[in-house]
């Protein structure tokens, strides 16, 4: 027997496709895929979630939407005002199924959230901002409007399907393409927001209008605080906070207002906070932060 | 400050990718030659030695080789761990694996003096990562072995 010696061959045992080719292909394909899965549930929450009845949606979620004890201020004379104000905005909403609860979350970063079971919840950031209850009282009003239209439902439902497409993806080990898909699945959920911010403003604005018979100062705070424009959104997604959403915003109210013939001249209350000086009315053409 | 995360993630991928891409031409190049170079020496899989060849002395010789996985490959594959189908991006490193200990197992048999190898065999290992538990491959490790023969009448 002789020996006849060969080289391996080097085509066989390895795939000759490019590898960046290969990774843009499977890339784009879990980004679509994560898209497609988020708009579809964001569709079908859309349809479902004013099916839920409100009695039956504090039942089930009044405490799954109460925020962490940790995270939220103990409770004093500020949560009380807040309280005091949510429930007299409210109690302009005539048909009103829930029974609000305020909470002051300790975050310096200024952001208002409704949460599901009736909650209402005020950064600690955006009580020091405001300069005026007007504004304060805006922001609330919105917060009431998303339990009108039910999206803090929608908001749910779509943070799940994205948490839900998150781990699947965050499984595979590729932490990048978790953080892409994240990227790409709050894309897509936003989408769903820009409707929801506006029909909110505009029953926020309401509410406003029927507390204090004006509008003054409602704008204000979305107008003076642009890159806070996601701020009176219901997501905590802080992609995109330079869309110029607050722009679109502010004229939709200023529309309305002029529709509706809402006055914007009107006295501002001030909301007083522990942590300023106490002052008995504010100038609307005064701007200057008084709690700072 | 996410958008920045991002970027660097992406960053470090294509750094892994020109490293990991760099350090493979490199070691295809020269597993190549040292084919080229040593293919005369036998090493065959026979279980049984050629009746022709008498045998003076004989002895296990391995061949040991351990790789790292770079961080675009186990990139790839944990993509491939979403939608199935062949992790090609592993393929040239199992294939670099196996050649380098076959190499080396009969690098470890001219050292020794032999003449020849039969009976070779591979064994292959995954190394769990020392970190999360040992969940997820550090790298792989190829062993070749076989058992070397050294021979009155070379083979032709």
């Amino acid at each position: 027997m002789s020996f006849d010696p060969g080289l391996p061959d080097d085509s066989i045992n390895v795939s000759r496709t490019h590898p960046l080719k290969e990774a843009g292909l499977l890339l784009a394909g879990m980004i679509g895929a994560v898209i497609l899965f988020v708009i579809a549930v964001g569709a079908s929450i859309d349809w479902l979630a004013p099916l839920l009845p409100p009695g039956l949606e504090m039942k089930l979620l009044g405490s799954f939407g109460e925020p962490d004890e940790d995270e939220i201020e103990p409770s004093d004379s500020d949560e009380q005002r807040l309280q005091a104000l949510v429930d007299r905005l409210a109690s302009h909403w005539a048909d009103n199924p829930y029974s609000f609860r305020a909470a002051i979350l300790g975050d310096d970063a200024p952001n208002a959230f409704a949460f599901p079971g009736g909650w209402i919840v005020v950064s600690r950031g955006l009580l020091e901002q405001t300069d005026s209850e007007n504004e304060l009282a805006f922001v609330v009003s919105h917060e009431i409007g998303h339990f009108k239209n039910r999206d803090h439902l929608r908001g749910l439902g779509r943070g799940v399907a994205l948490a839900l497409a998150m781990s699947v993806v965050a499984s595979s080990g590729a932490g990048l393409a978790g953080d892409l898909a994240g990227l790409a699945g709050s894309l897509a959920s936003r989408s769903f927001d820009r409707d929801q911010e506006v029909d909110a403003d505009a029953f926020g604005l309401g509410l406003v209008y029927a507390e204090y018979g004006h509008v003054g100062g409602a704008t204000e705070f979305i107008r003076k605080a642009p890159e806070f424009s996601n701020v009176i959104g219901n997501t905590a997604a802080s992609y995109l906070s330079t869309h110029p959403l607050h722009d679109d915003r502010i004229e939709a109210l200023l529309m309305l207002a002029l529709q509706k013939g809402w006055t914007k001249q009107g006295q501002l209350m001030p909301f007083e906070s522990e942590s300023g000086d106490e002052q008995d009315t504010l100038d609307t053409t005064k701007a200057h932060g008084d709690f700072e | 400050m996410e958008n920045f995360s991002l970027i660097f993630a992406l960053l470090l991928l294509l750094f892994a990718f020109s490293t990991g891409e760099m350090i493979e031409r490199r070691h295809y190049k020269d597993i190549r030659s040292r084919e080229q170079r040593w293919k005369r020496f036998p090493a065959i899989t026979l279980k049984r030695i050629p009746s022709a060849w008498e045998v003076e002395d004989s002895e296990m010789v391995y061949g040991n080789v351990v790789i790292s996985v770079d961080h675009f490959k186990r990139f790839l594959a944990g993509l491939r761990g979403i939608f199935g189908g062949r992790i090609k991006s592993y393929e040239s490193l199992m294939d670099r694996a196996r050649r380098e200990a076959l190499l080396r197992l009969k690098k470890d048999a001219m050292d020794k003096g032999f003449d020849a190898i039969v009976n070779v065999r591979l064994e292959t290992t995954r190394m769990a990562n020392a970190r999360r538990n040992g969940e997820g491959t550090a790298g792989l490790e190829v062993l070749a072995y076989g058992t070397g023969l050294k021979l009155r009448n070379k083979p032709a």
